[in-house]
């Protein structure tokens, strides 16, 4: 799902960097009062998993190939913020030291797999969990997915209409919304039945070992 | 005047092969040197059948689009130009951009200039990603833990 570099045009990226830039300051506010000395090695380990995941390319009907993303689980164990933040790490790693996803497109990717990603799974746990806690956690995990894939389709489908040549051909990234929300929805509907799956196992497992902030199991704040 | 028309139709019929002619694509097949790229995904699988533009030097327009092969393969002619951009597009947002040093005749093969971390295999810089983010993280709790037992 990474966008890698050239496929934007300055125009977009550079205002993310912007939009972006501000949301890891909100972040980072007051991260000290978020995270204590139990959490923090527990933070560490499930980023490593979560730049692990990011690595192992699951094949695809249709000759691609896709990952998961482990931002859900984050979110869920430790909040929008330090998730948000911490998902922007492996994003960096990723990029830096394997190509997968661009420099130039790290604000766009972290912005739509990080917080959005982040925010929408948050919200569907918190709405479904009052009815079936397992169920809002496999939903929020397939939600994040759909969101991260439905934003970045829409911003690789806006480069045609952004930037141009006289003639009219794209600069940057050439499919439209017709070619792009499809090409990303549909295979990230499958790839967010494992993130869900591996979302819940986690869960269960932090559930088990009171890893999980509050007795009712809700997450921390945002 | 009977021996014009058969004359006439005769010419007629000549110019009209010849408008044929003119509609027709000639092939020729020639053995050559030919520059290969090989687009694969992280797993191996083939970057098969999708778009490529591909620039010689800092030229805006393409000099050959068109989309890889089954094997995930772009074959081209590079004449006497080394310097050349690929930009490689899946519709699901995979893809590439970056420089490529195309060896010409005589001349020993360079590395592509975009690679990420060359100098490691796949699994160091897996395991470098890996003590990065457990290594920050223990920074983290280390600086952290300092500050709140200094604190009163």
């Amino acid at each position: 799902m990474h966008i890698p570099d050239g496929f934007l045009s300055p125009q977009t990226w550079i205002p993310a960097y912007g939009l972006a830039a501000g949301a890891w300051f909100w972040a980072a506010r007051d991260l000290r009062q978020r995270l204590d000395e139990s959490t923090v090695p527990r933070l560490a380990m499930l980023t490593a998993l979560a730049y692990g995941l990011g690595l192992i390319m699951v094949p695809l009907p249709g000759g691609s190939s896709g990952h998961a993303l482990g931002v859900a689980l984050l979110t869920l164990l430790f909040g929008l913020r330090p998730a948000f933040l911490a998902y922007s790490g492996v994003l960096l790693l990723q990029a830096l030291l394997f190509g997968a996803g661009g420099v130039t497109a790290l604000a766009v990717n972290a912005l739509a797999m990080g917080l959005a990603g982040g925010a929408v799974a948050l919200l569907l746990f918190r709405l479904l969990r009052p009815f079936q806690e397992s169920l809002a956690v496999l939903l929020a995990a397939w939600g994040s997915v759909m969101a991260g894939a439905l934003l970045l389709a829409l911003v690789l489908g806006a480069q045609p209409l952004i930037a141009s040549r006289a003639d009219g051909s794209p600069l940057f990234f050439p499919f439209a919304w017709s070619v792009t929300l499809p090409a990303m929805l549909i295979p990230h509907a499958l790839i967010g039945l494992g993130e869900a799956a591996l979302t819940l196992l986690v869960w269960r497992y932090a559930r088990r070992r009171g890893w999980v902030q509050t007795a009712a199991g809700s997450p921390v704040t945002p | 005047m009977k021996a014009l028309l058969p004359a006439l139709s005769f010419i007629l019929m000549l110019g009209l092969a010849g408008q044929a002619g003119a509609h027709e694509v000639h092939v020729q097949v020639s053995p050559t040197q030919a520059a290969l790229i090989q687009l694969s995904y992280a797993d191996g699988q083939p970057f098969a059948f999708e778009a490529y533009e591909l620039y010689p030097g800092a030229a805006e327009l393409p000099a050959q689009v068109g989309r890889t092969d089954a094997q995930g393969r772009v074959v081209f002619l590079p004449g006497g130009t080394a310097d050349w951009r690929l930009k490689a597009y899946a519709a699901d947002g995979h893809g590439t951009d970056q420089r490529l040093e195309v060896a010409l005749p005589e001349q020993p093969a360079a590395a592509p200039e975009a690679a990420p971390a060359q100098g490691l295999d796949r699994f160091s810089r897996l395991l470098l990603g890996l003590s990065l983010i457990l290594g920050g993280f223990g920074l983290y709790q280390f600086f952290t833990c300092k500050k709140r037992k200094s604190s009163p």
